[in-house]
């Protein structure tokens, strides 16, 4: 499973985020300021980093910045208690691959930290996903299920895609709509879920094979049936 | 009257420098006007003296001796006339002695002691051609009078121009004092917290006004905000409490009741449910507060309002399908561009379509709209409408429309559309009857005047 390196400072965040991790299947390095966070993340074999964006010794931000100036490309999740809107530009100029504003949650966390994971194992270009008896045509962009050919809608297309990236792991309606129509403010609605329910209902007319499933109060899980 | 103070007012010091310059100046044309008829004088004196001696010279010694016995006596200020014999001894006319030290055939000056005190004379000794000396005399007295009166005149003129120098400096300095007071006595009020308090502007001079007129702006600002913030507090702790109140009542219910760990985690559950919902509220205020940030302002870049609307068209389309509202929206052939942020703009549409699908009954329409010149969003519904009292109070920050379709969370949406207008520098309006509601957002031509909305109708459906 991946190595993720979590720099926070505050002791109860960090094993919080420790133990989420660890429950769900990676193994977890901690690091309680900038400069050993630094020191670790240069050396160690991470696949994703948790970083906080206030740390002691060295800001997170410039942490950030000298860990792509030395060519280390692992994903970085950043998170930040600052309140300031544009803080999230400001994380992603500085090289951050995610963002998550304090109080998260911790289901959210360790479902963009998968996300992040999955990425960079999976990062050279595909023509088409296959998940179960889903077979999704990047190329001409069409989705079969059980063989059968599905009309989407672009949107559905593109949430369809995103859950298949996925696959088996938990993605939050944020998640979903912050990748796929691309802007980004703390959305509360529960129109993902009518859209899901529209896809839902494209794939398994009869609802006796359901695919995509929903956890409560936070999101959803794409399961490959046979 | 509080001479001490006045003394170190600027007015009081202005005006005495205006009069100090003033008064040098005087005196100066004064010293000038002074020396120049003392000189005028004499010159003129010792001409006539030099007219008279060559005339004497032309006389005949008898016409002579008559002329000079007929002279006038220097001590009453006359013009005497004196004849010395070659042995420099006095044989006619005034009585002064010969001159020894007296340069002949030239003007000079003779002080004569009398019993009045010194006489001045300008004088001139010529040589008769029988040897004898004839000096011809002219007093000072009238100069001497002249000189005597202008000096009296610059003196008193000077002391006048002093005393009115000084009554108009205190008088200048009591005022620019007076301004002051009334200044700071508004400034005391306002630090004791009355922000309706405003900075004097009448009775105090242009350029103070133009200075206290800039400041009462922008207490006028803070006070808003101040009134704002009141608003805020008082709203967060009633509508926290609620939620916070039912945390509680679980999680004490939890630990009195449940003996089970499902039990346990059903309470979690409604625990961690009611955290969220608290958690939501209170971002939603705190990104209010964000938008006043300029800040923000500097990540603005150009974006497309039909291709934002199209995605929100887009996202809510299944939504208005589900209840059954016509979502109605007509697909722009040109872009449209504004200066913004792309996501505030989204969020502020989605909260637009978002309250127009809540309150909208199955059956209506909500319609959405793009405008051009200038560019602007419209979003229509044939909902219930929001009541004329209420209409101006919605938007206020975070307020809940308690309106009489029992839904909930309709102010602290329009509070967030209002903020996000006021950072696009776009005008926001709502117009609303029984027939429906309809919202507009529309950017001003010179986005120049941000955080001051100026009201602009909304047009007609």
């Amino acid at each position: 499973m991946a190595n993720v390196l979590v720099v926070e400072d505050d002791r109860r965040v960090a094993a919080e985020i420790g133990s989420a991790l660890t429950e769900y299947g990676f193994r977890v390095d901690e690091a309680a300021n900038g400069s050993i966070g630094l020191r670790k993340a240069m050396n160690g074999d991470f696949d994703v980093i948790v970083l906080d964006r206030m740390l002691p010794e060295i800001d997170g931000l410039a942490l950030l910045t000298k860990l792509r100036a030395a060519k280390v490309s692992t994903p970085v999740l950043i998170l930040s208690a600052l309140s300031a809107v544009n803080e999230r530009v400001d994380g992603l100029r500085a090289g951050g691959d995610d963002y998550l504003a304090k109080p998260f949650e911790f289901i959210e966390l360790t479902a963009r930290v998968d996300a992040l994971a999955r990425r960079k194992m999976a990062a050279e270009a595909v023509n088409e996903l296959v998940v179960g008896d889903l077979r999704l045509d990047l190329i001409e962009r069409v989705l079969h299920c059980a063989g059968r050919e599905i009309e989407l809608l672009p949107k559905e297309f593109a949430i369809v895609e995103f859950l298949m990236q996925n696959a088996g792991v938990l993605v939050s309606r944020k998640m979903i709509f912050e990748s796929v129509w691309g802007y980004s403010f703390n959305h509360q609605s529960s129109v993902i879920d009518v859209h899901i329910g529209k896809i839902r209902k494209k794939l398994d007319p009869d609802g006796l094979n359901p695919r995509i499933h929903t956890v409560r109060n936070t999101g959803f899980i794409l399961r490959a049936t046979a | 009257m509080r001479l001490l103070e006045v003394r170190r007012t600027s007015g009081f010091r202005v005006a005495c420098l205006f009069f100090a310059t003033f008064g040098t100046a005087s005196l100066a044309l004064s010293g000038f006007l002074y020396l120049d008829t003392r000189s005028y004088g004499r010159r003129a004196a010792f001409e006539w003296v030099g007219w008279e001696s060559k005339h004497l010279l032309s006389l005949a010694p008898r016409a002579l001796r008559e002329r000079i016995d007929a002279s006038e006596d220097f001590a009453e200020g006359g013009r005497p006339l004196v004849l010395f014999g070659p042995d420099h001894a006095h044989r006619a006319g005034a009585p002064i002695s010969f001159p020894e030290k007296a340069p002949v055939g030239h003007p000079f000056i003779l002080t004569q002691q009398t019993d009045q005190g010194p006489r001045t004379l300008f004088s001139e000794l010529t040589r008769l051609p029988g040897g004898e000396y004839v000096l011809v005399s002219r007093s000072a007295k009238d100069l001497e009078a002249l000189e005597k009166a202008l000096v009296e005149t610059f003196v008193w003129g000077m002391a006048a121009t002093v005393v009115i120098g000084l009554i108009g400096a205190v008088i200048f300095g009591a005022g620019s004092l007076r301004q002051n007071d009334a200044i700071t006595r508004a400034v005391e009020r306002i630090m004791r917290g009355d922000l309706s308090e405003r900075l004097p502007t009448r009775g105090v001079s242009a350029d103070l006004a133009h200075l206290t007129g800039v400041v009462n702006d922008m207490l006028g600002q803070l006070e808003r905000l101040m009134l704002e913030i009141k608003g805020v507090n008082e709203n967060i702790a009633h509508d926290l409490r609620t939620p916070l109140t039912r945390v509680v009542g679980t999680l004490e219910r939890s630990l009195r009741k449940a003996n089970s760990v499902e039990a346990f985690r059903a309470c979690n559950e409604d625990a961690l449910a009611e955290v969220k919902s608290i958690v939501v509220r209170f971002s939603a205020l705190l990104r209010i507060s964000e938008m006043e940030d300029r800040l923000r302002r500097s990540g603005f870049t150009q974006v497309d309002l039909a291709r934002l609307l199209e995605d929100a068209v887009e996202y809510y389309e299944p939504l208005a399908l589900e209840r059954e509202i016509r979502l109605r929206w007509e697909r722009p052939g040109e872009p449209c561009t504004v200066e913004g942020d792309r996501s505030l703009i989204f969020e502020a549409v989605s909260n637009l379509i978002d309250n127009a699908l809540k309150f909208t009954p199955a059956g209506g329409e909500v319609e959405v709209a793009l405008r051009r010149d200038p560019p602007g969003i419209r979003v229509t519904d044939t909902g219930c409408g929001i009541p004329a009292d209420e209409l101006g109070e919605v938007r206020e920050r975070y307020r809940r429309g308690a309106l009489k379709t029992g839904k909930s969370g309709f102010g602290i949406g329009l509070s967030l559309v209002d903020s996000i207008a006021r950072l696009h520098s776009a005008a926001f309006d709502i117009a609303s009857d029984a027939g429906g509601t309809q919202v507009t957002l529309v950017w001003r031509p010179a986005a120049k005047s941000a955080g001051h909305l100026a009201s602009i109708p909304a047009p007609t459906a």
